[in-house]
């Protein structure tokens, strides 16, 4: 008996950690250390309507301006691009007089103008504030073939235009006025290193995260200059690979978090891209995703997923499990653990 | 026990076949994966952490469900049309095979575009194949191709792979011949080349240079352009069906009563006189061969070599053209577009095609003007 419990206390005694006491991390190393930690995402809201009297259909795109705290969604069955405040309640839509055919993304750039991603044709449109039509973005491209697939604005006002086409794909940046300030994506030799960027994600050290569903790495990491850093992820099997990533967001705390349409799961990794975890699963239930197409965040811990087969705009909540274990359980950890020391310390004594 | 190995012997025969067969055109070179579109297990209750929620147990709309708490038929993550739209629509790496083009590059769409039952202007239902249709098939008559008569259940509704064998075979032109057409779908896959000079032998050639290997097509948009796709002539009967070329002998799985030339009695005629046809001939008749010009002239062959916007026939010599024949294709886009039926209402002055007909910028489109110039490809009279 006394072999069972001691046993039983050695493998709590493991579990717990018998290693030194947790010191108190500064706070730098808090908000790095809760990057890499993962967290759980508790469903908040789901959103069906696109505006009153209709409902949301083939969601493609979202975006949060986190300015003025509203959030886009670009919806390909509707034809429209559709507002909503902080809250979820829906403010206006636009592309009601054919603008718009098959959205697949809007961004509010720094000058108050509307960028909207249009599929067919593909094209970038600028509309006003207001959703108001007003000339097509003057993209640059150079092969008459090539396409913008994916759009981003950093927070110094530049705007990212991917393009794609026969030769691969490239990422090209543009300043607030529309001029061309930069492209990249091209290895030394010339050939790309992306093929079908689907989306494009900024981070507050102006960071560029790509997304990209065909080629390896499908995470491309580069710096604000434009060189390549890193990358991470496949077309392969495994949790920390993907079948069709769609989009992917930063984080507050610089999470890179992906969403695939067709494993319906929203994938979790460290800016490094170490694999921290997978949500979602097929379903229509809150807190599941059908076919998810895209993602943001507000920079804090908001999460905003819109689904092509569930049709909706759901707001999920962060919560990071680091934080809850260090804030809450570590103490009473390190009281039980010198209580089980104690403990196991007189069975000892009486087995001897 | 007996049982249990029996039932180990099978799996492992099953996974066996998979490892071995060989993905189509569309998919090996892609390598898609398995578990892209299949789930392993039946159970599709718990969370991907294991947790007890939040996955639905109730089909999403269309799913197929092999029981209450099950996944879709074939372990499917979701209904076919879905997945299979998941990157054919509107994505930039794959080729947009509803309504309207949102993939990049061409927009003559050699296969035209599909619409689906929910099809809005310019994509209504009547313009080509409905997605999740459940109407039977005009002229369905599978036993004349030789295909099981319960091959298509109309009452499933259309699907993508009721026409495309999603997994291959790689030699099939678009993947075509589905699974289960059984053993006729040998005999109904049409074979194709892709390179910058025809293979004769083959059923459709893609001029596209370089060359390709089987599982890789070219990665261009261009490889879907109708104007990179010839069809050849290749006679041929199955069972009771002829045809110039295998696309024809695929579109009579469902479409059997609509194939054949003069004198076939599946287009209403007898073998010994033209007087019974009653359906235009869609095989083995040569435009301006003394028998398709019978009646003053049905056909010229001059008149369709002087067209500047030739419509898509089975012909081995694409000089002279003379042994042209028409095939479902040359008047219909496959998949659809914006016209009735899915007719390409070519335009006589249009300098190229486009997936309607090529329409001239600033033309208005006429139905009866237009019709009769695609009328007007092979017959001379009235145009």
């Amino acid at each position: 008996m006394k072999h069972r419990v001691g046993l039983t206390i050695l493998f709590s005694l493991l579990c717990l950690g018998a290693g030194p006491n947790e010191q108190a991390p500064s706070k730098q190393s808090v908000s790095e250390s809760l990057a890499a930690k993962p967290i759980t995402l508790q469903p908040l809201q789901v959103v069906y309507r696109q505006v009153e009297g209709t409902y949301l259909k083939s969601p493609r795109g979202v975006w949060v301006d986190q300015v003025r705290n509203e959030i886009y969604v670009a919806d390909t069955s509707n034809d429209l691009v559709a507002v909503y405040d902080a809250a979820g309640l829906p403010v206006f839509a636009f592309g009601y007089n054919q603008e718009l055919k098959e959205p697949t993304k809007a961004i509010p750039d720094s000058k108050g103008h509307i960028l909207v991603l249009n599929g067919i044709p593909r094209v970038v449109k600028v509309f006003n504030y207001r959703g108001e039509y007003i000339n097509d973005f003057p993209l640059v491209r150079k092969d008459p073939k090539s396409a913008p697939t994916a759009i981003a604005v950093d927070k110094n006002g530049n705007i990212y235009v991917a393009i794609g086409g026969d030769t691969g794909g490239q990422i090209q940046v543009y300043d607030s006025n529309f001029q061309l300030l930069n492209e990249f994506g091209k290895k030394a030799d010339g050939t790309s290193r992306l093929k079908s960027v689907h989306a494009i994600a900024i981070d507050s050290d102006r960071t560029i995260f790509i997304v990209d569903a065909t080629a390896t790495p499908a995470i491309q990491v580069y710096s604000p200059e434009g060189s390549f850093l890193r990358g991470w992820g496949a077309h392969d099997a495994g949790p920390q690979n993907f079948s069709l990533p769609a989009g992917l967001a930063i984080d507050g705390d610089g999470r890179v978090i992906v969403v695939d349409s067709l494993r319906h799961t929203i994938t979790v990794f460290s800016k490094e891209g170490t694999f921290l975890g997978r949500h979602g699963g097929l379903g229509s239930q809150p807190g599941a995703v059908a076919a998810p197409t895209d993602i943001a965040t507000n920079g804090n811990e908001k999460i905003y997923v819109v689904e092509r087969l569930g049709s909706r705009l759901q707001v999920l909540q962060e919560q990071t499990i680091a934080a809850i274990t260090r804030t809450r359980i570590a103490p009473l950890a390190n009281l039980e653990r010198e209580q089980i020391r104690r403990g196991l310390g007189d069975i000892m004594k009486g087995m001897k | 026990m007996k049982y249990f190995g029996i039932a180990v012997l099978a799996a492992i025969m099953v996974l066996a076949g998979v490892a071995a067969g060989t993905a189509g055109e569309y998919h090996s070179g892609q390598s898609l994966l398995c578990y892209d579109c299949h789930t392993m297990h039946f159970s599709m209750q718990h969370g991907l952490d294991g947790s007890a929620g939040p996955v639905s147990n109730t089909p999403t709309t269309g799913g197929n469900w092999l029981g209450a708490t099950g996944p879709n038929q074939f372990l499917l993550k979701a209904p076919a049309n879905t997945l299979c739209l998941g990157c054919h629509d509107g994505k930039s790496f794959a080729p947009d095979v509803l309504a309207a083009n949102g993939g990049i590059g061409t927009t003559n769409r050699q296969a035209g575009a599909l619409n689906n039952t929910s099809g809005a202007t310019p994509y209504e239902t009547y313009k080509g194949h409905t997605l999740d249709s459940t109407d039977t098939p005009p002229g369905f008559d599978p036993a004349k191709i030789g295909a099981p008569a319960t091959w298509y259940n109309p009452a499933s509704g259309l699907e993508c792979i009721s026409c495309h064998a999603q997994h291959g075979p790689a030699t099939s032109y678009r993947n075509l011949g589905a699974y289960a057409l059984g053993g006729a779908a040998t005999a109904a896959r049409p074979t194709y080349v892709i390179n910058g000079t025809n293979d004769p032998t083959k059923d459709v050639w893609i001029n596209l240079t370089p060359g390709w290997t089987a599982g890789n097509p070219p990665a261009t948009p261009d490889y879907y352009d109708q104007s990179k796709v010839s069809f050849n002539r290749n006679d041929a009967t199955v069972s009771s069906v002829k045809t110039s070329n295998k696309l024809a002998t695929f579109c009579a799985a469902c479409h059997a009563n609509f194939h054949g030339g003069p004198g076939d009695t599946n287009i209403g005629a007898s073998a010994a006189a033209l007087d019974g046809f009653i359906r235009h001939p869609s095989s083995q008749v040569a435009i301006g061969a003394a028998a398709a010009q019978l009646y003053g002239g049905h056909s010229s062959l001059s008149r369709f070599v002087a067209n500047t916007t030739k419509v898509k026939v089975a012909a081995s010599d694409r000089t002279a053209y003379t042994d042209a024949s028409p095939i479902c294709v040359t008047c219909h886009k496959a998949h659809g577009n914006q016209n009735p039926f899915g007719l390409v209402f070519l335009n006589g002055n249009a300098s190229s095609q486009d997936e309607q007909g090529g329409l001239a910028t600033g033309q208005t489109a006429s139905l009866g003007v237009n019709m009769r110039n695609l009328c007007g490809q092979c017959h001379g009279q009235g145009n």
